[in-house]
């Protein structure tokens, strides 16, 4: 196991009588993409705002970079790249004022060749002169991470990076991603309502409901194949219990009111092959996985 | 980071902003309205002001209407209005980073929160300096190229009793250099009110006009001349010592009324006023830091 950049334990946070977190605890492995999946007011926003000390939590402890965020926050925060929620800048001036004043901020050189490589680097080349106010969502987006890139940072925290893009923006955004873990080791966190959209980017997520955690791990193992839902349906429900209770798939049998099975999705032709052989007549096959099930439930509720 | 680059950063920001201008054009255009004004008919006024008098004291009014009467007149009428310009800016120190989202983006650089609130107020304070030294420009140094100068003369109304004070030509510019001083910490409180106002607020028309509406009603009930309300008030009102720059054209005077040169009739009450003004400023700016470091950033 690498070094863990970010240690999360106990974590929470009220608001009055709200319980936005619920002591979450969590790990970062250094170098790799963590996702936060959870819907609207999940406690995602929430948890990666206490990371940057924006909001203080009521229990719980976050180390970052091996160090306890309380009390280290200027050396921490100097190595944290971060955009929250949207990538508010200064819309009143223009890309190359925004990126000056933080780059003040962090003591890196202003000359607009300097900001020039950092424009290209996110796709906005040429458009440092122009008012932030006339860019385009996925420009402000663009902008946004040029900031949080102003001090080549060693984490970068993303909250919702794809939100209101075009999907070529969506694209841009997770080959970025991509880009910065891959080439150049940057440890991302980056937070998503979408399930795709995590599983596109990161190597492991956390997914928070209301502000627990209700799953954690590998991306890979958590989507893992095997653990597909199968649902069957057929005009013959009876008939086809009794032949699956006394056949070799009875142990996969997930339900006994109806045709629905835990099974390795390559399973499922030799389960429809089974069933129509014995005469039962299958009218719909449905494969979910079952954190993807049990997500978009979450989501539906 | 020092608060210096962070200062400089502000004060970047502050330029930048139209609204940051309304108030430069705003005094520009009282001040230029009240020159007409008086160059046109200049001499009713006076006449007005001197109603009463005039029988008993002899008076060359064109010459008394000169640019150092003009930049009283103008101080008197103005530094009522100018607290609302002042918050037009401070108002929007913290609440208008809020309202934009780049608070949070702000605060989650290196940065501590003190330093930023020290920066934010240092940078309303430099505007409001800037602002005064404008309305300086405009009211005296234009003013006493339009009108001349010579010696001033001062109204003053105490209780029942009208006064007129003449202060000699060279005693007059230090007196105004103090009064502009007053004036700058005065405003200064205004200026720290507003951005402690801003920290409760995630756009600034609230703080603005919060701070407005106190100034208001202060200074409305800093006029009430209501004996329970002078004792028990009054003292506790910061507007009823932002006046205090006039005490400087209170010119002490001898036993036979001879004004005294390079005299204050009453230092000492200036002095008190300008401790008690200091002494909000440092309250509201350490409640700021205070609040500040704690709040939660949610916008």
């Amino acid at each position: 196991m690498g070094q863990n950049i970010v240690e999360v334990e106990g974590l929470s946070k009220s608001f009055a009588s709200f319980e936005a977190v619920k002591h979450i605890s969590f790990q970062i492995e250094k170098g790799s993409v963590y996702g936060f999946l959870g819907q609207n007011g999940a406690g995602k926003s929430t948890t990666m705002r206490m990371l940057l000390s924006l909001i203080q939590p009521n229990s719980g402890n976050i180390r970052i970079f091996g160090k306890p965020l309380k009390g280290n926050e200027k050396s921490i925060l100097s190595n944290i790249g971060a955009i929250i929620e949207k990538p508010d800048t200064y819309g009143y001036l223009s890309g190359y004022d925004n990126l000056k004043i933080f780059s003040k901020i962090f003591s890196r050189p202003t000359s607009l060749s300097a900001l020039d490589v950092l424009l290209e680097k996110v796709g906005l080349k040429g458009r440092g002169k122009d008012k932030v106010k006339s860019y385009s969502q996925g420009m402000k987006q663009r902008l946004g991470i040029a900031i949080a890139l102003l001090n080549d940072p060693d984490f970068i925290m993303l909250d919702e990076p794809t939100n209101g893009l075009d999907p070529q923006g969506i694209t841009e955004i997770r080959n970025l991603i991509g880009h910065f873990s891959k080439n150049e080791g940057k440890t991302i966190l980056v937070s998503s309502h979408l399930l795709n959209e995590i599983e596109m980017v990161a190597d492991s997520m956390i997914i928070l409901h209301k502000g627990e955690k209700i799953a954690e791990g590998k991306v890979q193992q958590l989507l893992d194949p095997t653990k597909t839902i199968v649902t069957i349906e057929t005009s013959n429900l009876q008939g086809a219990m009794n032949l699956i209770q006394n056949s070799n798939w009875s142990n996969k049998l997930a339900s006994n009111n109806e045709l629905r099975f835990e099974m390795d999705k390559e399973e499922i032709p030799l389960l429809v092959k089974s069933l129509v052989e014995h005469d039962i007549p299958v009218s719909n096959v449905q494969s979910n996985h079952s954190l993807e099930n049990y997500f978009l439930k979450l989501t539906n509720a | 980071m020092s608060i210096w680059k962070l200062l400089e950063i502000e004060l970047y920001k502050i330029s930048k902003r139209p609204r940051t201008y309304i108030s430069f054009a705003a005094i520009s255009a009282i001040v230029l309205i009240f020159q007409f004004a008086f160059k046109a008919d200049g001499e009713n006024y006076m006449n007005l002001m001197l109603q009463g008098i005039n029988d008993s004291f002899q008076l060359d009014k064109q010459q008394a209407m000169n640019g150092y009467f003009m930049c009283y007149i103008i101080l008197n009428t103005l530094l009522v209005q100018v607290p609302i310009l002042v918050a037009l800016v401070a108002g929007d120190a913290i609440s208008g980073e809020a309202n934009m989202g780049t608070l949070r983006l702000l605060l989650s650089k290196p940065i501590s929160r003190t330093e930023i609130l020290i920066a934010k107020f240092l940078a309303s304070v430099f505007y409001t300096i800037i602002l005064l030294i404008w309305m300086a420009f405009f009211a005296l140094v234009l003013s006493l190229w339009i009108f001349g100068s010579g010696d001033m003369l001062v109204f003053r109304v105490a209780g029942e009793v009208s006064q007129i004070m003449q202060i000699a030509q060279d005693d007059i510019v230090w007196r105004y250099l103090a009064a502009f001083g007053y004036a700058a910490v005065a405003l200064t409180v205004i200026a720290s009110l507003a951005v402690f106002l801003s920290l409760f607020a995630e756009n600034s028309i609230g703080p603005i006009i919060t701070t407005i509406c106190i100034v208001l009603v202060f200074t409305i009930v800093s006029n009430m001349n209501i004996p329970v309300i002078d004792t028990h008030v009054k003292p506790f009102l910061f507007t009823s010592y932002l006046v205090g720059w006039k005490g400087f054209f209170y010119i002490a005077t001898t036993q036979d009324g001879i004004p005294i040169k390079g005299s204050i009739e009453d230092i000492q009450s200036i002095q008190r006023s300008l401790m008690i003004l200091v002494g909000h400023i440092g309250l509201l700016l350490l409640l700021s830091i205070y609040i500040f470091k704690r709040k939660d950033i949610l916008s």
